[in-house]
């Protein structure tokens, strides 16, 4: 199931961002190894404090938090323009209500081993990118831009949302970074549904709602 | 088609736009077009050096306006509250309305006429700034429901774009145009002004078309137009592409 919220309103889910920097740092700094900067085993850089939308993947069992991603509108300060923009040849300085960035996409592995979709593969995966898809058409997003590695472009096509792939870079280590493209339809939701057998909504139905003074 | 045409109305006057009464005559176009009960836009303004000026405007009948403030609403608006530089519009019916004096607040919004269904669009600027633009209408949740996923995109665009005129009302900078357009952003627009098709362009620049409309797209919001025509028609008036001599 996934739970969304703001990075203004995260004082009301404590449990899910503590737990989401901690699996972010586990992702990026050890797994991963990116240079990313890790205080006190959480993972948090300059775009948490812009009020960014996150989205958590919480295990209906556990209540643990199984993985998380992260957007900004690319009508304000994103990652691609601040931190990435000079690692790629052309400039691609996108800015539209109509496209959000995708970043900080993380699955807990442990937690994926026993998460499940009725076909058989990864839940957890297949939450984070229905709901993302769900929650970006209620904005009226039309497409969303994403930085990852390699590793992931295999996981995004087989979940049924291959993003287009429109740059990449190997100046930022030991690994090939891409910038991809997806394109936010239901036609896209319809292709994930279809191979997670996961039909229906998977964002939290009732949200709790905060109460105003 | 009427509703195309009531759009490209809009599309027409969007340019003119220099005063804060332009500006309110635009909001009451686009409530026309869209068939909404009421719209507000209201921008806190930027402090520091490049300090601009709050805006705001409102269609609301003035009564209401003076009961809001006199009751002092600001404070408890959930709208206000909750809005501000979220990145989802925030539709009104999902709105925690069990506090007494929010619950007050929309009964008597009611009463003034304000509308049944609202939604609120956040706005956020490069330079931290931010906006609310929020419409009003009296659908059926039904047919409110329907009317969203229609007309969202277009609320999108719209909000985004009264926001970059009401920066400049409010004091702010002239935006450089020239200098905010990416090389492919240009071509593309070159190629688009001369008649070709996303797919088209895709095709010449050896990109794809997903990639062609997001430079498109972002042409377009960074020259504050509503469409593919009037971006072009701009950026040619404004001399930052040159079709003819492609």
């Amino acid at each position: 199931m996934i739970r969304y919220f703001q990075g203004r309103e995260a004082h009301n889910f404590p449990y899910e961002t503590d737990e989401m920097f901690r699996l972010r740092a586990r992702q990026f700094r050890d797994r991963l190894n990116w240079n990313v900067k890790v205080e006190a085993g959480c993972e948090i850089d300059e775009f948490d404090r812009m009020n960014p939308l996150y989205l958590v993947s919480v295990d209906e069992e556990s209540g643990e938090v199984a993985g998380c991603l992260r957007f900004l509108s690319t009508t304000g300060p994103t990652m691609m323009k601040r931190v990435f923009d000079q690692y790629f040849d052309q400039p691609f300085d996108i800015e539209t209500p109509l496209v959000w960035e995708c970043t900080r996409f993380s699955v807990e592995p442990l937690i994926a081993k026993r998460r499940v979709t009725p076909t058989g593969l990864c839940k957890t995966t297949f939450e984070l990118m229905q709901g993302g898809c769900e929650v970006a058409m209620m904005a009226g997003v039309e497409q969303i831009v994403g930085i990852f590695d390699r590793f992931m472009v295999r996981i995004y096509r087989r979940a049924g949302w291959a993003p287009e792939i429109i740059a990449s870079t190997d100046r930022l280590g030991s690994d090939t970074i891409f910038i991809g493209l997806w394109d936010v339809s239901s036609a896209s939701l319809r292709s994930m549904r279809d191979r997670s057998g996961v039909m229906d909504s998977v964002l939290e139905e009732e949200r709790p709602l905060k109460a105003v003074a | 088609m009427e509703f195309a045409d009531s759009y490209s109305e809009l599309t027409a006057t969007v340019d003119d736009i220099s005063t804060l009464e332009h500006l309110e005559a635009f909001v009451r176009k686009v409530v026309g077009t869209y068939e909404l009960k009421h719209a507000v836009y209201y921008m806190p303004g930027v402090s520091g050096q490049n300090e601009i000026k709050p805006v705001a405007v409102i269609t609301y009948p003035p009564e209401w306006v003076k009961r809001y403030y006199e009751a002092d609403y600001l404070g408890i608006d959930p709208v206000v509250v909750e809005g501000f530089a979220n990145l989802l519009p925030l539709d009104w019916g999902t709105l925690n309305k069990r506090p007494p004096r929010v619950r007050q607040l929309f009964g008597e919004s009611v009463d003034f006429g304000i509308g049944r269904q609202g939604m609120t669009f956040p706005i956020r600027g490069p330079k931290g700034d931010s906006a609310l633009f929020s419409v009003t209408s009296d659908l059926s949740d039904p047919e409110w429901a329907a009317a969203k996923k229609t007309y969202i995109r277009d609320l999108q665009i719209l909000a985004h774009t009264i926001h970059a005129k009401a920066l400049m009302i409010g004091g702010g900078k002239a935006t450089d145009y020239a200098a905010r357009l990416t090389p492919r952003e240009r071509e593309c627009l070159t190629w688009c002004a001369v008649g070709k098709t996303s797919e088209d362009i895709g095709t010449i620049l050896g990109i794809s078309e997903g990639v062609v409309r997001i430079h498109l797209q972002s042409a377009q919001h960074k020259l504050d137009c509503l469409n593919r025509t009037h971006t072009v028609a701009k950026a040619i008036t404004l001399k930052l592409i040159f079709p003819d001599i492609r």
